[in-house]
């Protein structure tokens, strides 16, 4: 993934695209919409409601993707990835977030050392005279 | 019904922006201190952070199709905190964010009097925290927080009438 102040990229059903930064306002709506439209799927009362929010989701992903990705290639790439069901909403989380993800640790990594203890300090004793 | 107080301290705030008329999601003190403090600068929090999920559909898409949305927001979001605290937009901002530096002291103390923030309206607990924190001080610490809210913050020209009252301050203090 690279990044600057106006960009980042990130890697996305096998393919490198450039996103543009969105307006921290717009992310923040996003955020909201998005989470929103969820937790009413989750609780919707029949498949015809939850339908018609899986619609509203959707589209609201792939407007996301149409005012933010950079090149129109990606654009039609992602927007074939959705409607194809190999990406959806979770996978593009991190769009949210300005192209930060969670630390990944691979799963062959050796657990972490505990740093050695020092040993106490020893109070200072007076010498002995011969 | 006449009532000078829910004029100047309206219950529900709404603004105008791009033509329309928005409604903004607060109705607790709790409410507005999260939304200003989720981003004291911008105020992106307020506006568009406090809009319905409704309105949140629509701003967003007109987001997409104007260039000055951030400062647009950002005019409405400082209109929304001033109507909504009753007060000079600044120095309410200036108290939220007084009073989030020490949140587990300031709210402490203010729910040993029963003043929450969750159930309280935001011009009631801004009264409360604001005589909570000049009750506590000397006649000096009084001067320096007053100076201290009416400062607007660095590049905000503020109108004449509002600096006017702020040198009157000064020269008072």
């Amino acid at each position: 993934m690279t990044s600057d102040e106006t960009t980042f990229s990130l890697d996305l059903a096998g393919r490198s695209i450039l996103f543009k930064r969105a307006k921290p306002g717009q992310l923040l709506m996003l955020q909201r919409l998005l989470e929103g439209l969820r937790s009413k799927m989750d609780t919707a009362a029949s498949d015809a409601e939850r339908g018609n929010l899986f619609i509203r989701l959707n589209k609201h992903s792939l407007d996301m993707i149409e005012s933010l990705v950079v090149q129109p290639d990606d654009v039609e790439f992602l927007q074939e990835q959705m409607l194809l069901g190999v990406l959806d909403v979770e996978d593009l989380r991190p769009v949210l977030s300005g192209g930060k993800t969670p630390e990944a640790v691979p799963d062959d990594a050796p657990p972490k050392k505990r740093a050695p203890r020092k040993a106490p300090r020893k109070a200072a004793v007076p010498r002995k005279k011969p | 019904m006449t009532n000078l107080l829910r004029a100047t301290r309206p219950r529900d705030v709404s603004v105008t922006l791009l033509g329309g008329l928005w409604h903004l999601e607060a109705h607790t003190a709790e409410d507005w201190i999260g939304a200003i403090g989720w981003d004291t600068d911008n105020l992106t929090g307020v506006m568009p952070g406090l809009l319905d999920q409704q309105q949140l559909e629509t701003m967003l898409e007109l987001s997409r199709q104007v260039d000055d949305i951030d400062s647009r927001w950002l005019h409405s979001g400082r209109a929304a905190v001033g109507r909504a605290g009753g007060r000079d937009w600044w120095w309410t901002v200036n108290l939220v964010t007084m009073c989030l530096q020490g949140w587990p002291y300031v709210n402490g103390l203010l729910l040993h009097k029963g003043i929450a923030a969750s159930s309280f309206g935001f011009p009631d607990w801004i009264d409360a925290a604001y005589m909570l924190l000049w009750g506590r001080s000397d006649e000096k610490d009084r001067q320096a927080l007053d100076l201290r809210l009416s400062l607007p913050p660095k590049n905000v020209p503020i109108s004449g009438a509002a600096s006017k009252k702020m040198l009157a301050a000064f020269a008072a203090d």
